[in-house]
């Protein structure tokens, strides 16, 4: 079989497997068969793969950080809330004790 | 000598003029016409660049550009576009230096597919790979290059910037605080996917949704610390007061444990866990799933659909075409391929995402081995 011939082939069972829908099969059959691909595809594809999973990993640490961000302020403002309550309750209890 | 020494007065004087015209100067390493073109590779994304951006009247300058037919007045159409080339291959140049075998092993550690590529060609290979590309894209596609340069940006913050400065407050102040994120853990430890996001989106929900969810802390907190405590301020009855005080300190100890569970997921937690408190409490929308590979599928034009369009076009436009020399049925036949190809890639760029880099690669395979003479 030509080098031609076998890509061909692989391209037609590729096709095959996006047929069935199932997107997950497809991603594995490409890394899976990925060696087989000519060189100047399998750059492409690997770049693909690459970005996509980089921008997917960007955007879990922009969320991270923008969940962090808010609630640290807002545990910042508790214990603000919680140390002014404290110090009231600080003065009664002293005002008890001196049976003020 | 004397012929050098006037021609660099005369770029200063000019450089001169222009800055008092309010031209800004172009950076020292702007590439000239005759550098790019000297260059196989300059050339070949120029060309790419014209295709992408240029007119009509542009591309039949890239063919001579291309094909090294070019004329002396092509020279000067070319200058237009040299500018903007240079520039974007300059920001090209910068992320593809951020682009490193230590970039693709990070990456791998959380995707399973780059782990699985990086075991088939190692780190190097992928950074090769990224880094043939990411020149092209850069002069084809700006919008998946800014994205790109985001995200890289973001990684290097969070790797040695500002995010991981937050990054690690966040892991001191929880572990100074004693916070966990339990029941977020729980939840993360049933094994069954489909179980595992249900139970996390229900978790969520019911803890940071409607009544009960962020809004109401803010609300809560808001009146602990300001309406309350002046009440507290002004009021004699002691009792009242010490009864109200221990109240709204055992509020704020609620408060504290669920914002501490959630700050402890921030460190702890997985991609789902985190997209699902991100969308609770900053509000974050579901982000669009990017087009999925049936789409793409159908815009993504394959061998047998190539032999469709000829038999079409061919009835359409040359009915003819047997009778036709075969110099001329071959300059028909070139024309249509070539059309069939921008019309492919054309397509698939305006579906963008992961499918479309993929069908795009695949589609490049096909067609570089379609057999030309198949149609006749």
């Amino acid at each position: 079989m030509s080098t031609t011939d076998a890509t061909k082939s692989l391209l037609e069972e590729f096709t095959k497997v996006v047929e069935t829908g199932n997107e997950q099969a497809a991603k594995d059959f490409i890394i899976d068969h990925l060696k087989e691909f000519p060189e100047s595809a399998q750059t492409k594809i690997i770049s693909a793969f690459f970005f996509d999973a980089l921008e997917k990993e960007a955007d879990g640490i922009e969320k991270r950080a923008a969940l962090q961000k808010e609630a640290l302020a807002v545990f910042a403002d508790i214990e603000k809330a919680d140390s002014k309550l404290g110090d009231e309750k600080k003065k009664i209890e002293l005002k008890e004790g001196l049976g003020i | 000598m004397a012929l050098e020494t006037y021609k660099t007065e005369q770029n200063r004087l000019e450089k001169e003029e222009a800055k008092k015209a309010g031209i800004p100067e172009e950076p020292e390493d702007t590439l000239t016409i005759k550098e790019i073109i000297n260059s196989k590779e300059q050339s070949s994304l120029l060309g790419d660049m014209i295709e992408h951006d240029g007119d009509d009247t542009d591309k039949e300058l890239m063919s001579r550009l291309v094909s090294g037919k070019m004329e002396a007045t092509d020279i000067d159409r070319l200058e237009k576009f040299r500018g903007k080339f240079s520039e974007k291959t300059r920001d090209a140049e910068t992320i593809k230096e951020e682009m490193t075998p230590e970039l693709a092993q990070e990456i791998a550690r959380q995707n399973p597919e780059i782990q699985k590529i990086v075991k088939l060609v190692g780190p190097e290979g992928v950074v090769r790979a990224v880094q043939e590309n990411i020149m092209k894209i850069a002069v084809t596609d700006p919008e998946k290059f800014k994205k790109i340069s985001k995200s890289v940006e973001t990684m290097k913050s969070f790797r040695e910037g500002d995010l991981k400065k937050l990054d690690d407050s966040v892991n001191e102040f929880c572990k100074k605080h004693g916070v966990n994120a339990d029941e977020y853990m729980k939840v993360m430890a049933i094994n069954k996917f489909e179980d595992r996001q249900k139970a996390l989106s229900d978790l969520v929900k019911s803890q940071w949704s409607g009544q009960g969810g962020w809004g109401a802390m803010k609300k809560s907190l808001n009146w602990l610390s300001g309406d309350l405590f002046s009440t507290i301020r002004t009021t004699t009855l002691e009792g009242n007061k010490k009864r109200e005080i221990n109240d709204a300190l055992e509020t704020l100890d609620k408060h504290k444990k669920k914002l501490g569970s959630v700050l402890g997921a921030s460190i702890k937690g997985n991609k789902d866990l985190l997209e699902a408190l991100s969308r609770e409490i900053v509000g974050t929308p579901k982000k669009k799933e990017s087009v999925g590979m049936s789409d793409v599928k159908k815009v993504a034009t394959d061998a047998e659909g190539i032999k469709k369009n000829w038999d079409i076009i061919k009835k359409k436009e040359r009915p003819n075409c047997k009778s036709m020399t075969p110099a001329d049925q071959d300059i028909f036949r070139n024309h249509f391929m070539k059309e069939q190809e921008s019309y492919a890639k054309k397509k698939l760029a305006e579906q963008g995402g992961f499918w479309a880099a993929i069908f795009g690669a695949l589609f490049d395979t096909m067609f570089a081995g379609f057999d030309k003479k198949s149609l006749n």
